[in-house]
């Protein structure tokens, strides 16, 4: 594309080889203002001054006694006035509102070409609304030439109008053209500026993303490695105990350690490869008439080591009846293990926990209430998020997975999840509904 | 019979911290447990073991770059040897300073052999 600066050398030699009668040169000179005007509007990213010249120097070189120039606007695609001298307010709300109402200027427009009405009252181009407000604004005679982009792109128009009934001169007209071309170039010189502004905002805020994603992933590893690690630091010395030891007791206390974190070792791999199916969407139910009591029963025995390794007081009511949904049984004891383990893995040694089963008109609502460290207000949103997780007890691996597994599952089942919290050091209470069976 | 040289281990993870103290016990020595940096800086004061083991995550607000932080800043207690543990989740600041401090950082998981070759020549020097 070229400059304006570019533009406006050729234009201005083009000029002084035309042959111009001596009264004509303060139009020259018009013509370097408005290049002048219009290269510091685009610099300073504000058109206005721009047009507001293109429209003066239009109106003085084809001695209008009014005018106004009309951009399309990009979103509803039609005209809309920009600028304007000497029209009364109704003109312009007139044809800015209308749709489709007949006038110099939308011809112009879609024919590309200028249209010349040396007298409204006859001009085929106006219908009889449109002719009424032209008439009452005092114009009797109008001109409109098209801003032409140099691919070809009618991006406005310019008019100006007369009071009396009025033809302008050849040489008149070829300098609104040369006008019309010049607020053209930077009309388009300053969409294209916008455009690639935009463009390399986007591509900025992408590759930030990116990074981010990027960095999030870093962490990720190094965090996975370490909580991969963390069993197998206990196993190692409590392989060396069983084998070393002469005590029975101490013996059988390794042996424990090791099954323990082996399952702990069990349960990262299986939320891993969980993570994955999430990502992947592949996650499918095996639905069948389940009783929540029993889900939650057994959910309770997965988790019972980890309450009383933390002498968590543990209180549960499960009401009297059964509770029956439609669900996937093992995923379902997913979901309640990770809600129990959770609220074990956050709340210190000796707290309570306590969690209540119910039946709400259509729904079963299940309730887990911790004293343990609460949730940040902030935190909130974010914590059924993938990998995000707390601060929370060494002796408790996680890699942030549990928590958006229970959400993404209790979805998959029609139900939701949600946790609200007093603040940090103030417990929590997450609540999961599931739809009953019909 | 001599008296059994003592050595204190802390870890905020139990599992972790019975069963190296166990193993080290194994191997001849009196072994301390404690969970938090607290806990682990008043044993050490009170009973001044021949070595400090301390995992970096502990239970409370201070880490075991803290404790060692405070052993070695202590008349008392500087002369100790102490190995920090770590799941190599440090920060390379971290790291620095948890090699700064320490008198030997040892990167989980390791065996307990692996560990006794490592602390034996501390325990020499400190003798």
């Amino acid at each position: 594309m070229a400059l304006p600066s570019d533009t406006a050398t050729t234009r201005a030699d083009g000029l002084s080889s035309v042959d111009l009668p001596r009264h004509e040169e303060t139009d020259l000179s018009r013509l370097v203002r408005l290049h002048e005007i219009g290269a510091r509007s685009v610099h300073a990213g504000n058109l206005e001054p721009l047009l507001r010249a293109a429209l003066d120097t239009v109106i003085a070189v084809t001695h209008a006694d009014c005018g106004h120039l009309q951009l399309i606007d990009s979103q509803a695609s039609r005209l809309r006035t920009q600028t304007e001298r000497g029209l009364p307010m109704a003109f312009v709300r007139f044809f800015d509102a209308a749709e489709n109402v007949g006038s110099t200027w939308t011809v112009a427009l879609e024919q590309r070409r200028r249209i010349v009405a040396p007298d409204v009252r006859v001009a085929p181009e106006y219908t009889a609304a449109s002719r009424r407000v032209m008439l009452d604004s005092g114009i009797l005679s109008t001109q409109s030439t098209p801003l032409l982009s140099r691919s070809g792109e009618a991006l406005g128009v310019i008019s100006t109008h007369f009071r009396v009934p009025h033809r302008c001169t050849e040489i008149e007209l070829q300098l609104v053209d040369l006008v019309a071309r010049q607020a053209a170039d930077f009309i388009e010189y300053s969409q294209r500026r916008r455009e690639l502004q935009d463009m390399c905002a986007r591509e900025r805020t992408e590759r930030a993303r990116a990074e981010a994603a990027n960095d999030s992933k870093d962490q990720f590893l190094a965090m996975l490695a370490h909580e991969l690690r963390q069993p197998l630091s206990a196993a190692f010395p409590a392989i060396e105990v069983q084998k070393r030891s002469l005590s029975p007791e101490r013996r059988q206390r390794a042996g424990e350690v090791i099954a323990e974190q082996l399952a702990h070792l069990a349960r990262l791999v299986e939320d891993l490869a969980d993570a994955s199916r999430m990502m992947r969407g592949t996650i499918e139910l095996q639905r069948e008439p389940v009783d929540l009591r029993t889900i939650l029963q057994q959910a309770l025995d997965m988790t019972a080591p980890s309450f009383q390794r933390r002498q968590h007081a543990l209180q549960m009511d499960l009401g009297d009846g059964p509770v029956r949904v439609s669900g996937d049984a093992t995923r379902l004891k997913q979901v309640f293990s990770n809600l129990l383990q959770n609220a074990s893995s956050y709340t210190p040694a000796e707290g309570i926990i306590h969690g209540t089963l119910s039946v709400d008109r259509d729904q079963a609502v299940f309730r887990l209430r911790d004293n343990g460290v609460g949730i940040p207000a902030e935190a909130l949103e974010r914590i059924f998020d993938l990998f995000e997780r707390g601060e929370h007890d060494a002796s408790s691996p996680s890699v942030g997975i549990g928590l958006a597994l229970v959400r993404r599952l209790v979805e998959l089942h029609g139900g939701s999840v949600h946790a609200v919290s007093d603040g940090p050091g103030r417990g929590s209470e997450f609540t999961v509904t599931l739809p009953l069976m019909g | 019979m001599r008296t059994r040289r003592r050595v204190l281990v802390v870890d905020g993870a139990r599992d972790e911290r019975e069963m190296y103290a166990e193993t080290l016990r194994l191997d001849g020595f009196c072994t301390l447990q404690a969970g938090t940096s607290d806990d682990g800086y008043r044993l050490a004061i009170e009973l001044l073991p021949v070595l400090v083991v301390t995992d970096t995550r502990l239970h409370g607000p201070e880490d075991g770059i803290a404790l060692t932080r405070r052993l070695k800043l202590d008349d008392l207690t500087r002369a100790i040897p102490v190995v920090l543990l770590t799941g190599a989740i440090l920060s390379p600041e971290r790291y620095l300073a948890a090699k700064a401090w320490s008198d030997l950082l040892v990167t989980k998981p390791c065996t307990p052999k692996e560990l006794l070759t490592l602390v034996k020549p501390l325990l020499l020097d400190a003798a």
